[in-house]
């Protein structure tokens, strides 16, 4: 499966520079000269008939060469590796403050179903998963940098930088994932086997957190290897609107610049890492669900 | 016999709630449908700029100017008229998106559920492949290859949106073509494709129209994301992403600039989320999108 997505990925990658027509075109700045264009021509190897360019293609990306970038005159998949730290530190971080809100929030609404607290939560949620990431930072932007001064309003490095970035890219996943587990903990909080756990005379808190959470927590993990996904998307906006400069920032600035040798780069290690972590989501299912077996 | 009566009157009560969401997600879809229908009627030019009243907030609010009812952005243009527009085209995208996404991946789900084998397999496996990708990702590699417009944006989105639409016919046909009066249709010499088409499509649609609701929401969003990254439709027309990327310059003078076009995205997309759910409910309840 790995290998094919790669196989994909790097389809689609060089395809969708050739779609536009002359891909020599797409990397020369405006203004080039035609002798500039003939030579870049020659040394990319575009004189080549196409399917020896894929092969070419093929081979060095899976060898981690995607050319030199032309707007900084480095290998683009260096750049790539150099920002993609940052973007994993963001992700990260959201991801955590998701599942650290989204826990408790999804017990709690199983747990006291119907009350005010449940609705309550349900409503935000909704809102959560319908919001744009794009607004939703822009709004916090708005009240905690613009008119309370409490945080930075952009920019990386500092602690205190990165929390608005990680709620506006964590949200969505929060809403989504404290859905899942209430969902999931209502299913399971029915099963026989909690009333025996009750029924032995072990604490609530134990049937709860050990019996009960452990069961329902099998959807979410489905959902969290989507989620990466999701996330190192949201990354794309979110580092946009913060100035981070992350993954995803490169990529954007590198398409509007017509950096293609660093898109290529970014957007093959984005789909690496996304499948990378699906396997990561398989391997724990087992852990989790020992009737699932890898196959 | 009190038991039964709970049990009925939360039941009542849940469709009650329920039904009542689905009212609130009416009312959304349909405020933003009549809104670019008739809208245009009532305000002016949304690319008219005046830069001597650029700026100014909504009428409500002190300092606002009557001509400007959701107030003026930052070259004197009407936000009303912009919104009104960005809704239009917001509208016409996702509707045009959906109906590609919808033709190719039902023709897809269709015939490899249908027919199986080889075919089934590479689908279902370019399905796999594509998921890997970051979606926004995709799209900004595409369109910015293709070079942002209207038609393209439809394109990309339309043809990119495929895959959950194929999956959740396919599931059904699986189950379709095992009975009997497909069975029967073959018996009495039909052809594959009018049985897949005049049999089998009818009786796999309902989920079609509930993956539509929830897709064009997605669209929505995706479009609105591309235009805030300037990938989207291009100035001077309006777009509710290019306007609130525009806002983020002017959050100090004009915050409503960064409100208002957020809450007109956010009306639609809750709208149709809960349109969606409501469809999904009335339609297929196990259906899982």
């Amino acid at each position: 499966m790995l290998m094919l997505v790669v196989l994909g990925v790097s389809t689609v990658v060089f395809f969708a520079v050739r779609l536009s027509g002359d891909p020599v075109l797409l990397f020369m700045p405006q203004g080039a000269t035609p002798e500039d264009i003939a030579s870049l021509r020659r040394d990319l190897g575009l004189d080549d008939p196409l399917p020896a360019q894929y092969v070419r293609f093929l081979v060095s990306s899976l060898a981690g060469n995607f050319g030199t970038s032309l707007r900084y005159q480095q290998p683009a998949f260096d750049l790539v590796m150099a920002v993609l730290p940052t973007t994993i530190v963001l992700t990260l971080a959201a991801f955590s403050l998701a599942l650290l809100v989204a826990i408790p929030v999804g017990i709690v609404s199983a747990v006291k179903r119907d009350s005010i607290a449940d609705a309550l939560a349900m409503v935000v949620s909704l809102v959560g998963q319908s919001m744009p990431g794009f607004w939703l930072g822009i709004l916090l932007i708005l009240v905690f940098a613009v008119e309370l001064h409490l945080v930075p309003t952009g920019g990386w490095g500092r602690p205190e930088q990165i929390v608005l970035p990680a709620i506006t890219l964590g949200a969505y996943s929060m809403a989504r994932i404290s859905r899942l587990i209430r969902s999931g903990m209502i299913e399971v909080l029915s099963e026989d086997y909690i009333r025996t756990a009750r029924a032995k005379g072990l604490p609530g808190r134990i049937v709860i957190l050990r019996h009960a959470l452990k069961n329902a927590s099998i959807p979410v993990v489905t959902v969290v290897g989507l989620e990466l996904g999701h996330l190192l998307g949201g990354a794309v906006i979110t580092e946009t609107i913060f100035a981070v400069p992350g993954l995803g920032r490169l990529a954007v600035t590198s398409i509007i610049a017509r950096d293609y040798p660093v898109v290529q780069a970014a957007v093959f290690v984005a789909a690496i890492i996304v499948t990378l972590s699906n396997l990561i989501v398989d391997v724990l299912y087992t852990y989790l669900d020992p009737r699932i077996r890898l196959t | 016999m009190t038991a039964l009566r709970s049990i009925a009157s939360s039941h009542a009560a849940r469709r009650l709630r329920r039904s009542r969401s689905a009212q609130l997600g009416l009312v959304c879809v349909a405020a933003v449908v009549t809104l670019a229908l008739v809208g245009p009627l009532f305000v002016g030019d949304p690319t008219q700029q005046d830069l001597l009243l650029r700026l100014k907030p909504p009428v409500w609010v002190a300092g606002g100017d009557p001509q400007f009812v959701l107030g003026s952005d930052q070259l004197g243009r009407d936000v009303l008229a912009r919104v009104v527009y960005g809704a239009r085209i917001s509208l016409l995208i996702a509707l045009l998106a959906v109906v590609l996404a919808g033709v190719l991946g039902v023709t897809l789900g269709l015939y490899t559920g249908y027919y199986g084998g080889a075919l089934d397999g590479i689908v279902m496996r370019l399905a796999e492949v594509q998921l890997a990708f970051p979606f926004i990702l995709l799209v900004i590699l595409i369109v910015g290859a293709i070079g942002p417009s209207v038609t393209n944006l439809v394109l990309v989105l339309g043809i990119s949106g495929w895959i959950l639409y194929a999956r959740v016919v396919r599931g059904q046909v699986l189950a379709i073509r095992a009975m009997d009066f497909v069975l029967a249709a073959r018996c009495v010499g039909i052809a594959d494709n009018a049985i897949v088409l005049r049999h089998v499509l009818p009786n796999a649609f309902s989920p079609v129209i509930v993956v539509a609701t929830f897709a064009a929401a997605q669209v929505i969003v995706t479009e609105a994301a591309l235009s805030f990254l300037g990938l989207g439709v291009q100035p001077p027309d309006a777009s509710w992403g290019r306007m609130l990327s525009d806002s983020r310059d002017h959050l100090t003078t004009n915050a409503w600039l960064a409100t208002i076009p957020g809450v007109a995205i956010m009306l639609t997309v809750v709208g149709l989320n809960l349109l969606g759910d409501w469809l999904r409910d009335v339609l297929d309840p196990r259906l899982k999108v």
